[in-house]
């Protein structure tokens, strides 16, 4: 049995150490808002916070997470997660959306430690996550319009 | 009462008569309007499609489109599939804007998978969402299908208030009586309106003009985006039917092999592995959890039998060899396109200029990896399969190949697409093939989902291709005769060979943009050297045209250098009978303040095309640093006759332009000894956000029908990055992508 902090909840899971968080998280929790892309870290599909930070949840054994606090896109709660879903909807920055759940919650992650990023903190933060439809400039235009909404 | 030219026309909808029919329409409470094949009125499986329920592939003849409901919901049926490229919005917004429905009265869904009824006009007729042919094949169908929708409802108002229709009016979901100041909604008319026997005209008279549109060229939200944002969007990969088993398929590293012996007792000590089964041509290992199904895969040994040379197949070997084709001018090829006599020309001038360029193996690199579910139930009599697919249909008879079930109780549910760029269409379905086989055997919901590496060891790709350019200049320094032989894999000789032989072998995939109505090259010819490497190659974003329009424009590109002549101006001598090649010419060349000195250690260049009709035109400005080609800014001006959505146009623009960015800088597959060398996104490198230049975009909008948007970014982005490239060093790129290698040879050449 393994004990994880998901959201804020607590779930005790029949699941051995070795598995990567993110079939933890869709397949035995049905948080699919995550997605796997790569499965060796490098395309950033499947990130998610681990104790706030953005991690690739594809190469998280969940036998590492005792203790840890996981959030999941939709485990997301505060203003500036809320800020950045409507700029992401605002600036219809999605195509096919599969890299998007990643996209935002590095997004989180950076608005969080860094409110006003400029355009090379942006790609500092968001060069561990792949779109292959190319929405990189929506996504750099969100993140703008993003931070200036939380001021 | 028949409207269109051809056979496919009609408005009819239910009529009330039958009593099954009035069941349907009491559920559905509203107005179902069909459009039948040759004028057939009757709606008699309306039920059945609106349902959901098994749809045959043969049996229709009745098509419904849309339903209004007594509460005023317009429930529209998109037929294409949604992958990103927006046209799940765009289509039902063609047919809104014709029945002047009110958009936010609209809800969209999937067309049931039915080829007869919802097939695209410009693939076959079968419903198949690639090449940027959705609006495009769809655009003038669903207009008429629209006014005739509309015209129904005018003329039950008509009746009901003793007015003539002439008199009527309509705002959006309202019918309006000026005269009198009455109005009704559309969700009342339905509440009470019969679609008559007799279907309304429609004649193009009856359309709306462009000025009088309220959703086509206005920029609506895309109805698809809201969910992306909450990652809630139904992709199959999240499917999670009661009782699903888990698995990891191998195909064949090298086409056409057959499994000759597997190891699998490691794999099957793994714990959640459940079994392991072997196929003619893969490997499945099921499992209790994809982990388990993951681990068990990594241990497999399995033998393949050898596919004669293609076992020795060397990439690079085979570049030299399609060059050498491509230059054995004894060797005629297959014509593809030809005006005047080329050869004679050539012949006689004693000047004739000759480049050669080439291209790598390109993979689609799509987000989602591949995936289906599959769940046989009842004892067989009935299929659900959930796949993002390109080719419904297609898919429909893959899963009843498999499973050896009639397509009539096979049910695809049209899952949402993670990417497709082509690789969600690839005839063979490899990736739905082994679920729904192996489901069949459990009779069990299956889930397989490929590893990223096995992906790309067994991808389809945009074919390798080599260019022998030939042409002569006249005393105006224009081009008097052009002559383009490519040595190329013709896709669809190995992915889809009934529809190779239906064509009568026409190369379509690989020699698309070689044939030259814009530039008025006096001659030309383009002929197509086929090889036969026995590779697995297929549409990815931008096939043939990206390595043709790279090859065409690069040698314009030296064409220019030879006479002296600007690159800009040299395009426009060749543009003079096409006005709108001008304006896009011209309008990007403002955008990049073309002949304006730039900064210290960057240059600009240009590339022009004409893509299905729709031209564009590009500038990069780059520089370079360590043997790298760093593009800063990137200007795009194109004219694809009518913009049905700007905004979306213009995301598909930049879209496109990212994908051929990485096509031209990085994104290379190579072979040695038959197989894939690279096997994940660390060794296959796509752009990445700091990769990525600013990208300004114009739209122009002067022609009279769409002719697609999608795809068409990708091809400029080589040429303009190799003219820029020689204007900064006098050198030249020919071979993409422009990798460290050959940029420093280049630059030492």
């Amino acid at each position: 049995m393994i004990n994880l902090k998901i959201n804020g909840k607590e779930h005790n899971l029949d699941v051995e150490a070795d598995v990567p968080l993110v079939w933890v998280l869709r397949d035995y929790l049905g948080l699919n808002a995550v997605k796997f892309g790569c499965g060796i870290a490098v395309c950033g599909a499947c990130t998610v916070h681990v104790d706030n930070k953005p991690v690739r949840s594809c190469v998280v054994p969940v036998g590492s997470l005792k203790d840890k606090q996981i959030t999941t896109l939709e485990g997301v709660e505060s203003d500036i997660a809320a800020k950045i879903k409507k700029a992401w909807l605002d600036l219809q920055v999605p195509q096919c959306g599969y890299c998007q759940p990643g996209q935002i919650m590095s997004v989180i992650n950076l608005l969080e430690t860094n409110p006003n990023p400029d355009d090379a903190d942006i790609d500092d933060a968001m060069s561990g996550n792949l779109c292959r439809c190319g929405t990189y400039l929506k996504i750099r235009e969100a993140i703008h319009v993003a931070a200036e909404s939380i001021k | 009462m028949s409207t269109e030219t051809n056979d496919h026309t009609i408005g009819c909808s239910t009529d009330l008569e039958n009593e099954s029919r009035r069941d349907f329409l009491k559920q559905s409470a509203g107005l179902t309007f069909c459009f039948a094949l040759g004028g057939l009125l009757g709606c008699e499986k309306a039920e059945d499609i609106e349902q959901g329920l098994a749809v045959s592939n043969k049996d229709y003849s009745a098509n419904v489109w849309v339903n209004i409901s007594a509460d005023g919901k317009i429930r529209i049926y998109s037929a294409a599939d949604e992958m990103g490229q927006g046209s799940m919005t765009a289509l039902p917004l063609i047919f809104a804007e014709e029945l002047d429905a009110a958009w936010e009265d609209v809800e969209i869904e999937f067309s049931p998978v039915n080829d007869e009824i919802y097939g695209n006009p410009k693939f076959m007729g079968a419903i198949y969402t690639a090449s940027s042919m959705s609006v495009t094949g769809y655009y003038d169908k669903l207009r008429i299908y629209g006014a005739q929708a509309r015209r129904v409802l005018l003329d039950n108002v008509a009746e009901k208030w003793q007015v003539p229709v002439s008199e009527l009016a309509t705002e959006p979901s309202l019918v309006i009586h000026k005269k009198s100041g009455q109005s009704i909604s559309y969700g009342d008319i339905a509440s009470f309106a019969s679609v008559p026997e007799k279907q309304p005209e429609i004649t193009p008279h009856d359309l709306k003009s462009p000025s009088e549109f309220r959703l086509i060229g206005h920029s609506v939200p895309r109805r698809d985006v809201a969910d992306k944002v909450l990652g809630t969007s139904p992709y199959s990969i999240n499917e999670d039917p009661p009782g699903l088993v888990y698995g990891v398929a191998v195909r064949s590293p090298v086409m056409g092999a057959k499994v000759v012996k597997v190891d699998d007792v490691a794999a099957r000590e793994v714990k959640g592995v459940k079994d392991v089964f072997v196929r003619e041509n893969s490997v499945v290992v099921i499992a209790d959890n994809y982990h388990s199904a993951v681990q068990g895969r990594v241990k497999l040994k399995i033998e393949w039998s050898r596919v004669g040379d293609v076992n020795d197949f060397d990439s690079d070997k085979a570049m030299q060899e399609h060059m050498a084709l491509a230059n054995k001018l004894d060797h005629e090829g297959y014509v593809w396109n030809q005006h005047g006599d080329v050869h004679s020309e050539l012949n006689k001038s004693d000047k004739v200029i000759t480049r050669e360029y080439q291209s790598d193996y390109v993979y689609h690199a799509q987000m989602e990896v591949l995936n289906a579910t599959v769940w046989v139930k009842e004892g067989g009599t009935q299929v659900e399969a959930w796949v993002g697919t390109q080719a419904p249909s297609v898919t429909l008879r893959a899963v009843a190949r498999a499973t050896g079930i009639p397509i009539e109780n096979i049910t695809v549910h049209r899952s949402m697409l993670g990417g497709g760029f082509g690789r969600r269409s690839v005839y063979e379905m490899d990736f739905v093939d082994d679920a729904a086989w192996l489901s069949r055997q459990l009779e069990k919901p299956v889930k397989i989902i490929w590893t990223r590496e096995d992906d790309l060891a067994a991808g389809w790709f945009k074919p390798m291709s080599a260019h022998l350019l030939r042409a002569t200049i006249n005393s105006e320094t224009r081009v008097s005769a052009w002559h383009h032989r490519v040595a190329v894999q013709e896709p669809l000789a190995t992915a889809e060979t009934i529809i190779y032989e239906a064509i009568d072998r026409r190369p379509v995939v690989s020699m698309a943009g070689t044939e030259h109505h814009i530039y008025d090259f006096p001659k030309q010819l383009a002929e197509h050297m086929e090889t036969r490497p026995g590779i697995r190659t297929y549409s990815v974003l931008g096939v043939g045209w990206t390595p043709n329009k790279f090859a065409v424009e690069g040698f314009m590109n030296e064409l220019a250098n030879e006479q002296g002549v600007d690159p800009v101006k040299f395009r426009l001598q060749h543009l003079q009978h096409s006005a709108r090649g001008q304006e896009v010419l011209n309008t990007v060349a403002e955008m990049a303040d073309w002949g304006k000195a730039r900064a210290k250690g960057r240059e600009v260049g240009v590339a022009f095309a004409e893509y299905h009709g729709t031209l564009i035109a590009g500038a990069a400005e780059i520089s370079i640093t360590d043997y790298q080609i760093k593009v800063h800014e990137f200007w795009v001006a194109v004219d694809p006759g009518v913009v049905v959505q700007p905004d979306n146009t213009r995301d598909q623009i930049i879209g496109s332009v990212v994908f051929g960015l990485g096509n031209a800088l990085t994104e290379r597959i190579t072979f040695k000894n038959g197989l894939v060398q690279q096997s994940n996104y660390h060794d296959y490198v796509i752009p990445g956000i700091s990769d990525v230049p600013n990208i300004h975009v114009e739209t122009l909008a002067n022609g009279d029908t769409p002719t697609g948007v999608g795809q068409t970014g990708a091809v400029l982005v080589a040429p303009a990055i190799a003219c820029a490239f020689n204007r900064l060093t006098g050198k030249h790129l020919r071979h993409m992508p422009f990798i460290t290698e050959r940029v420093q040879s280049a630059l030492a050449s």
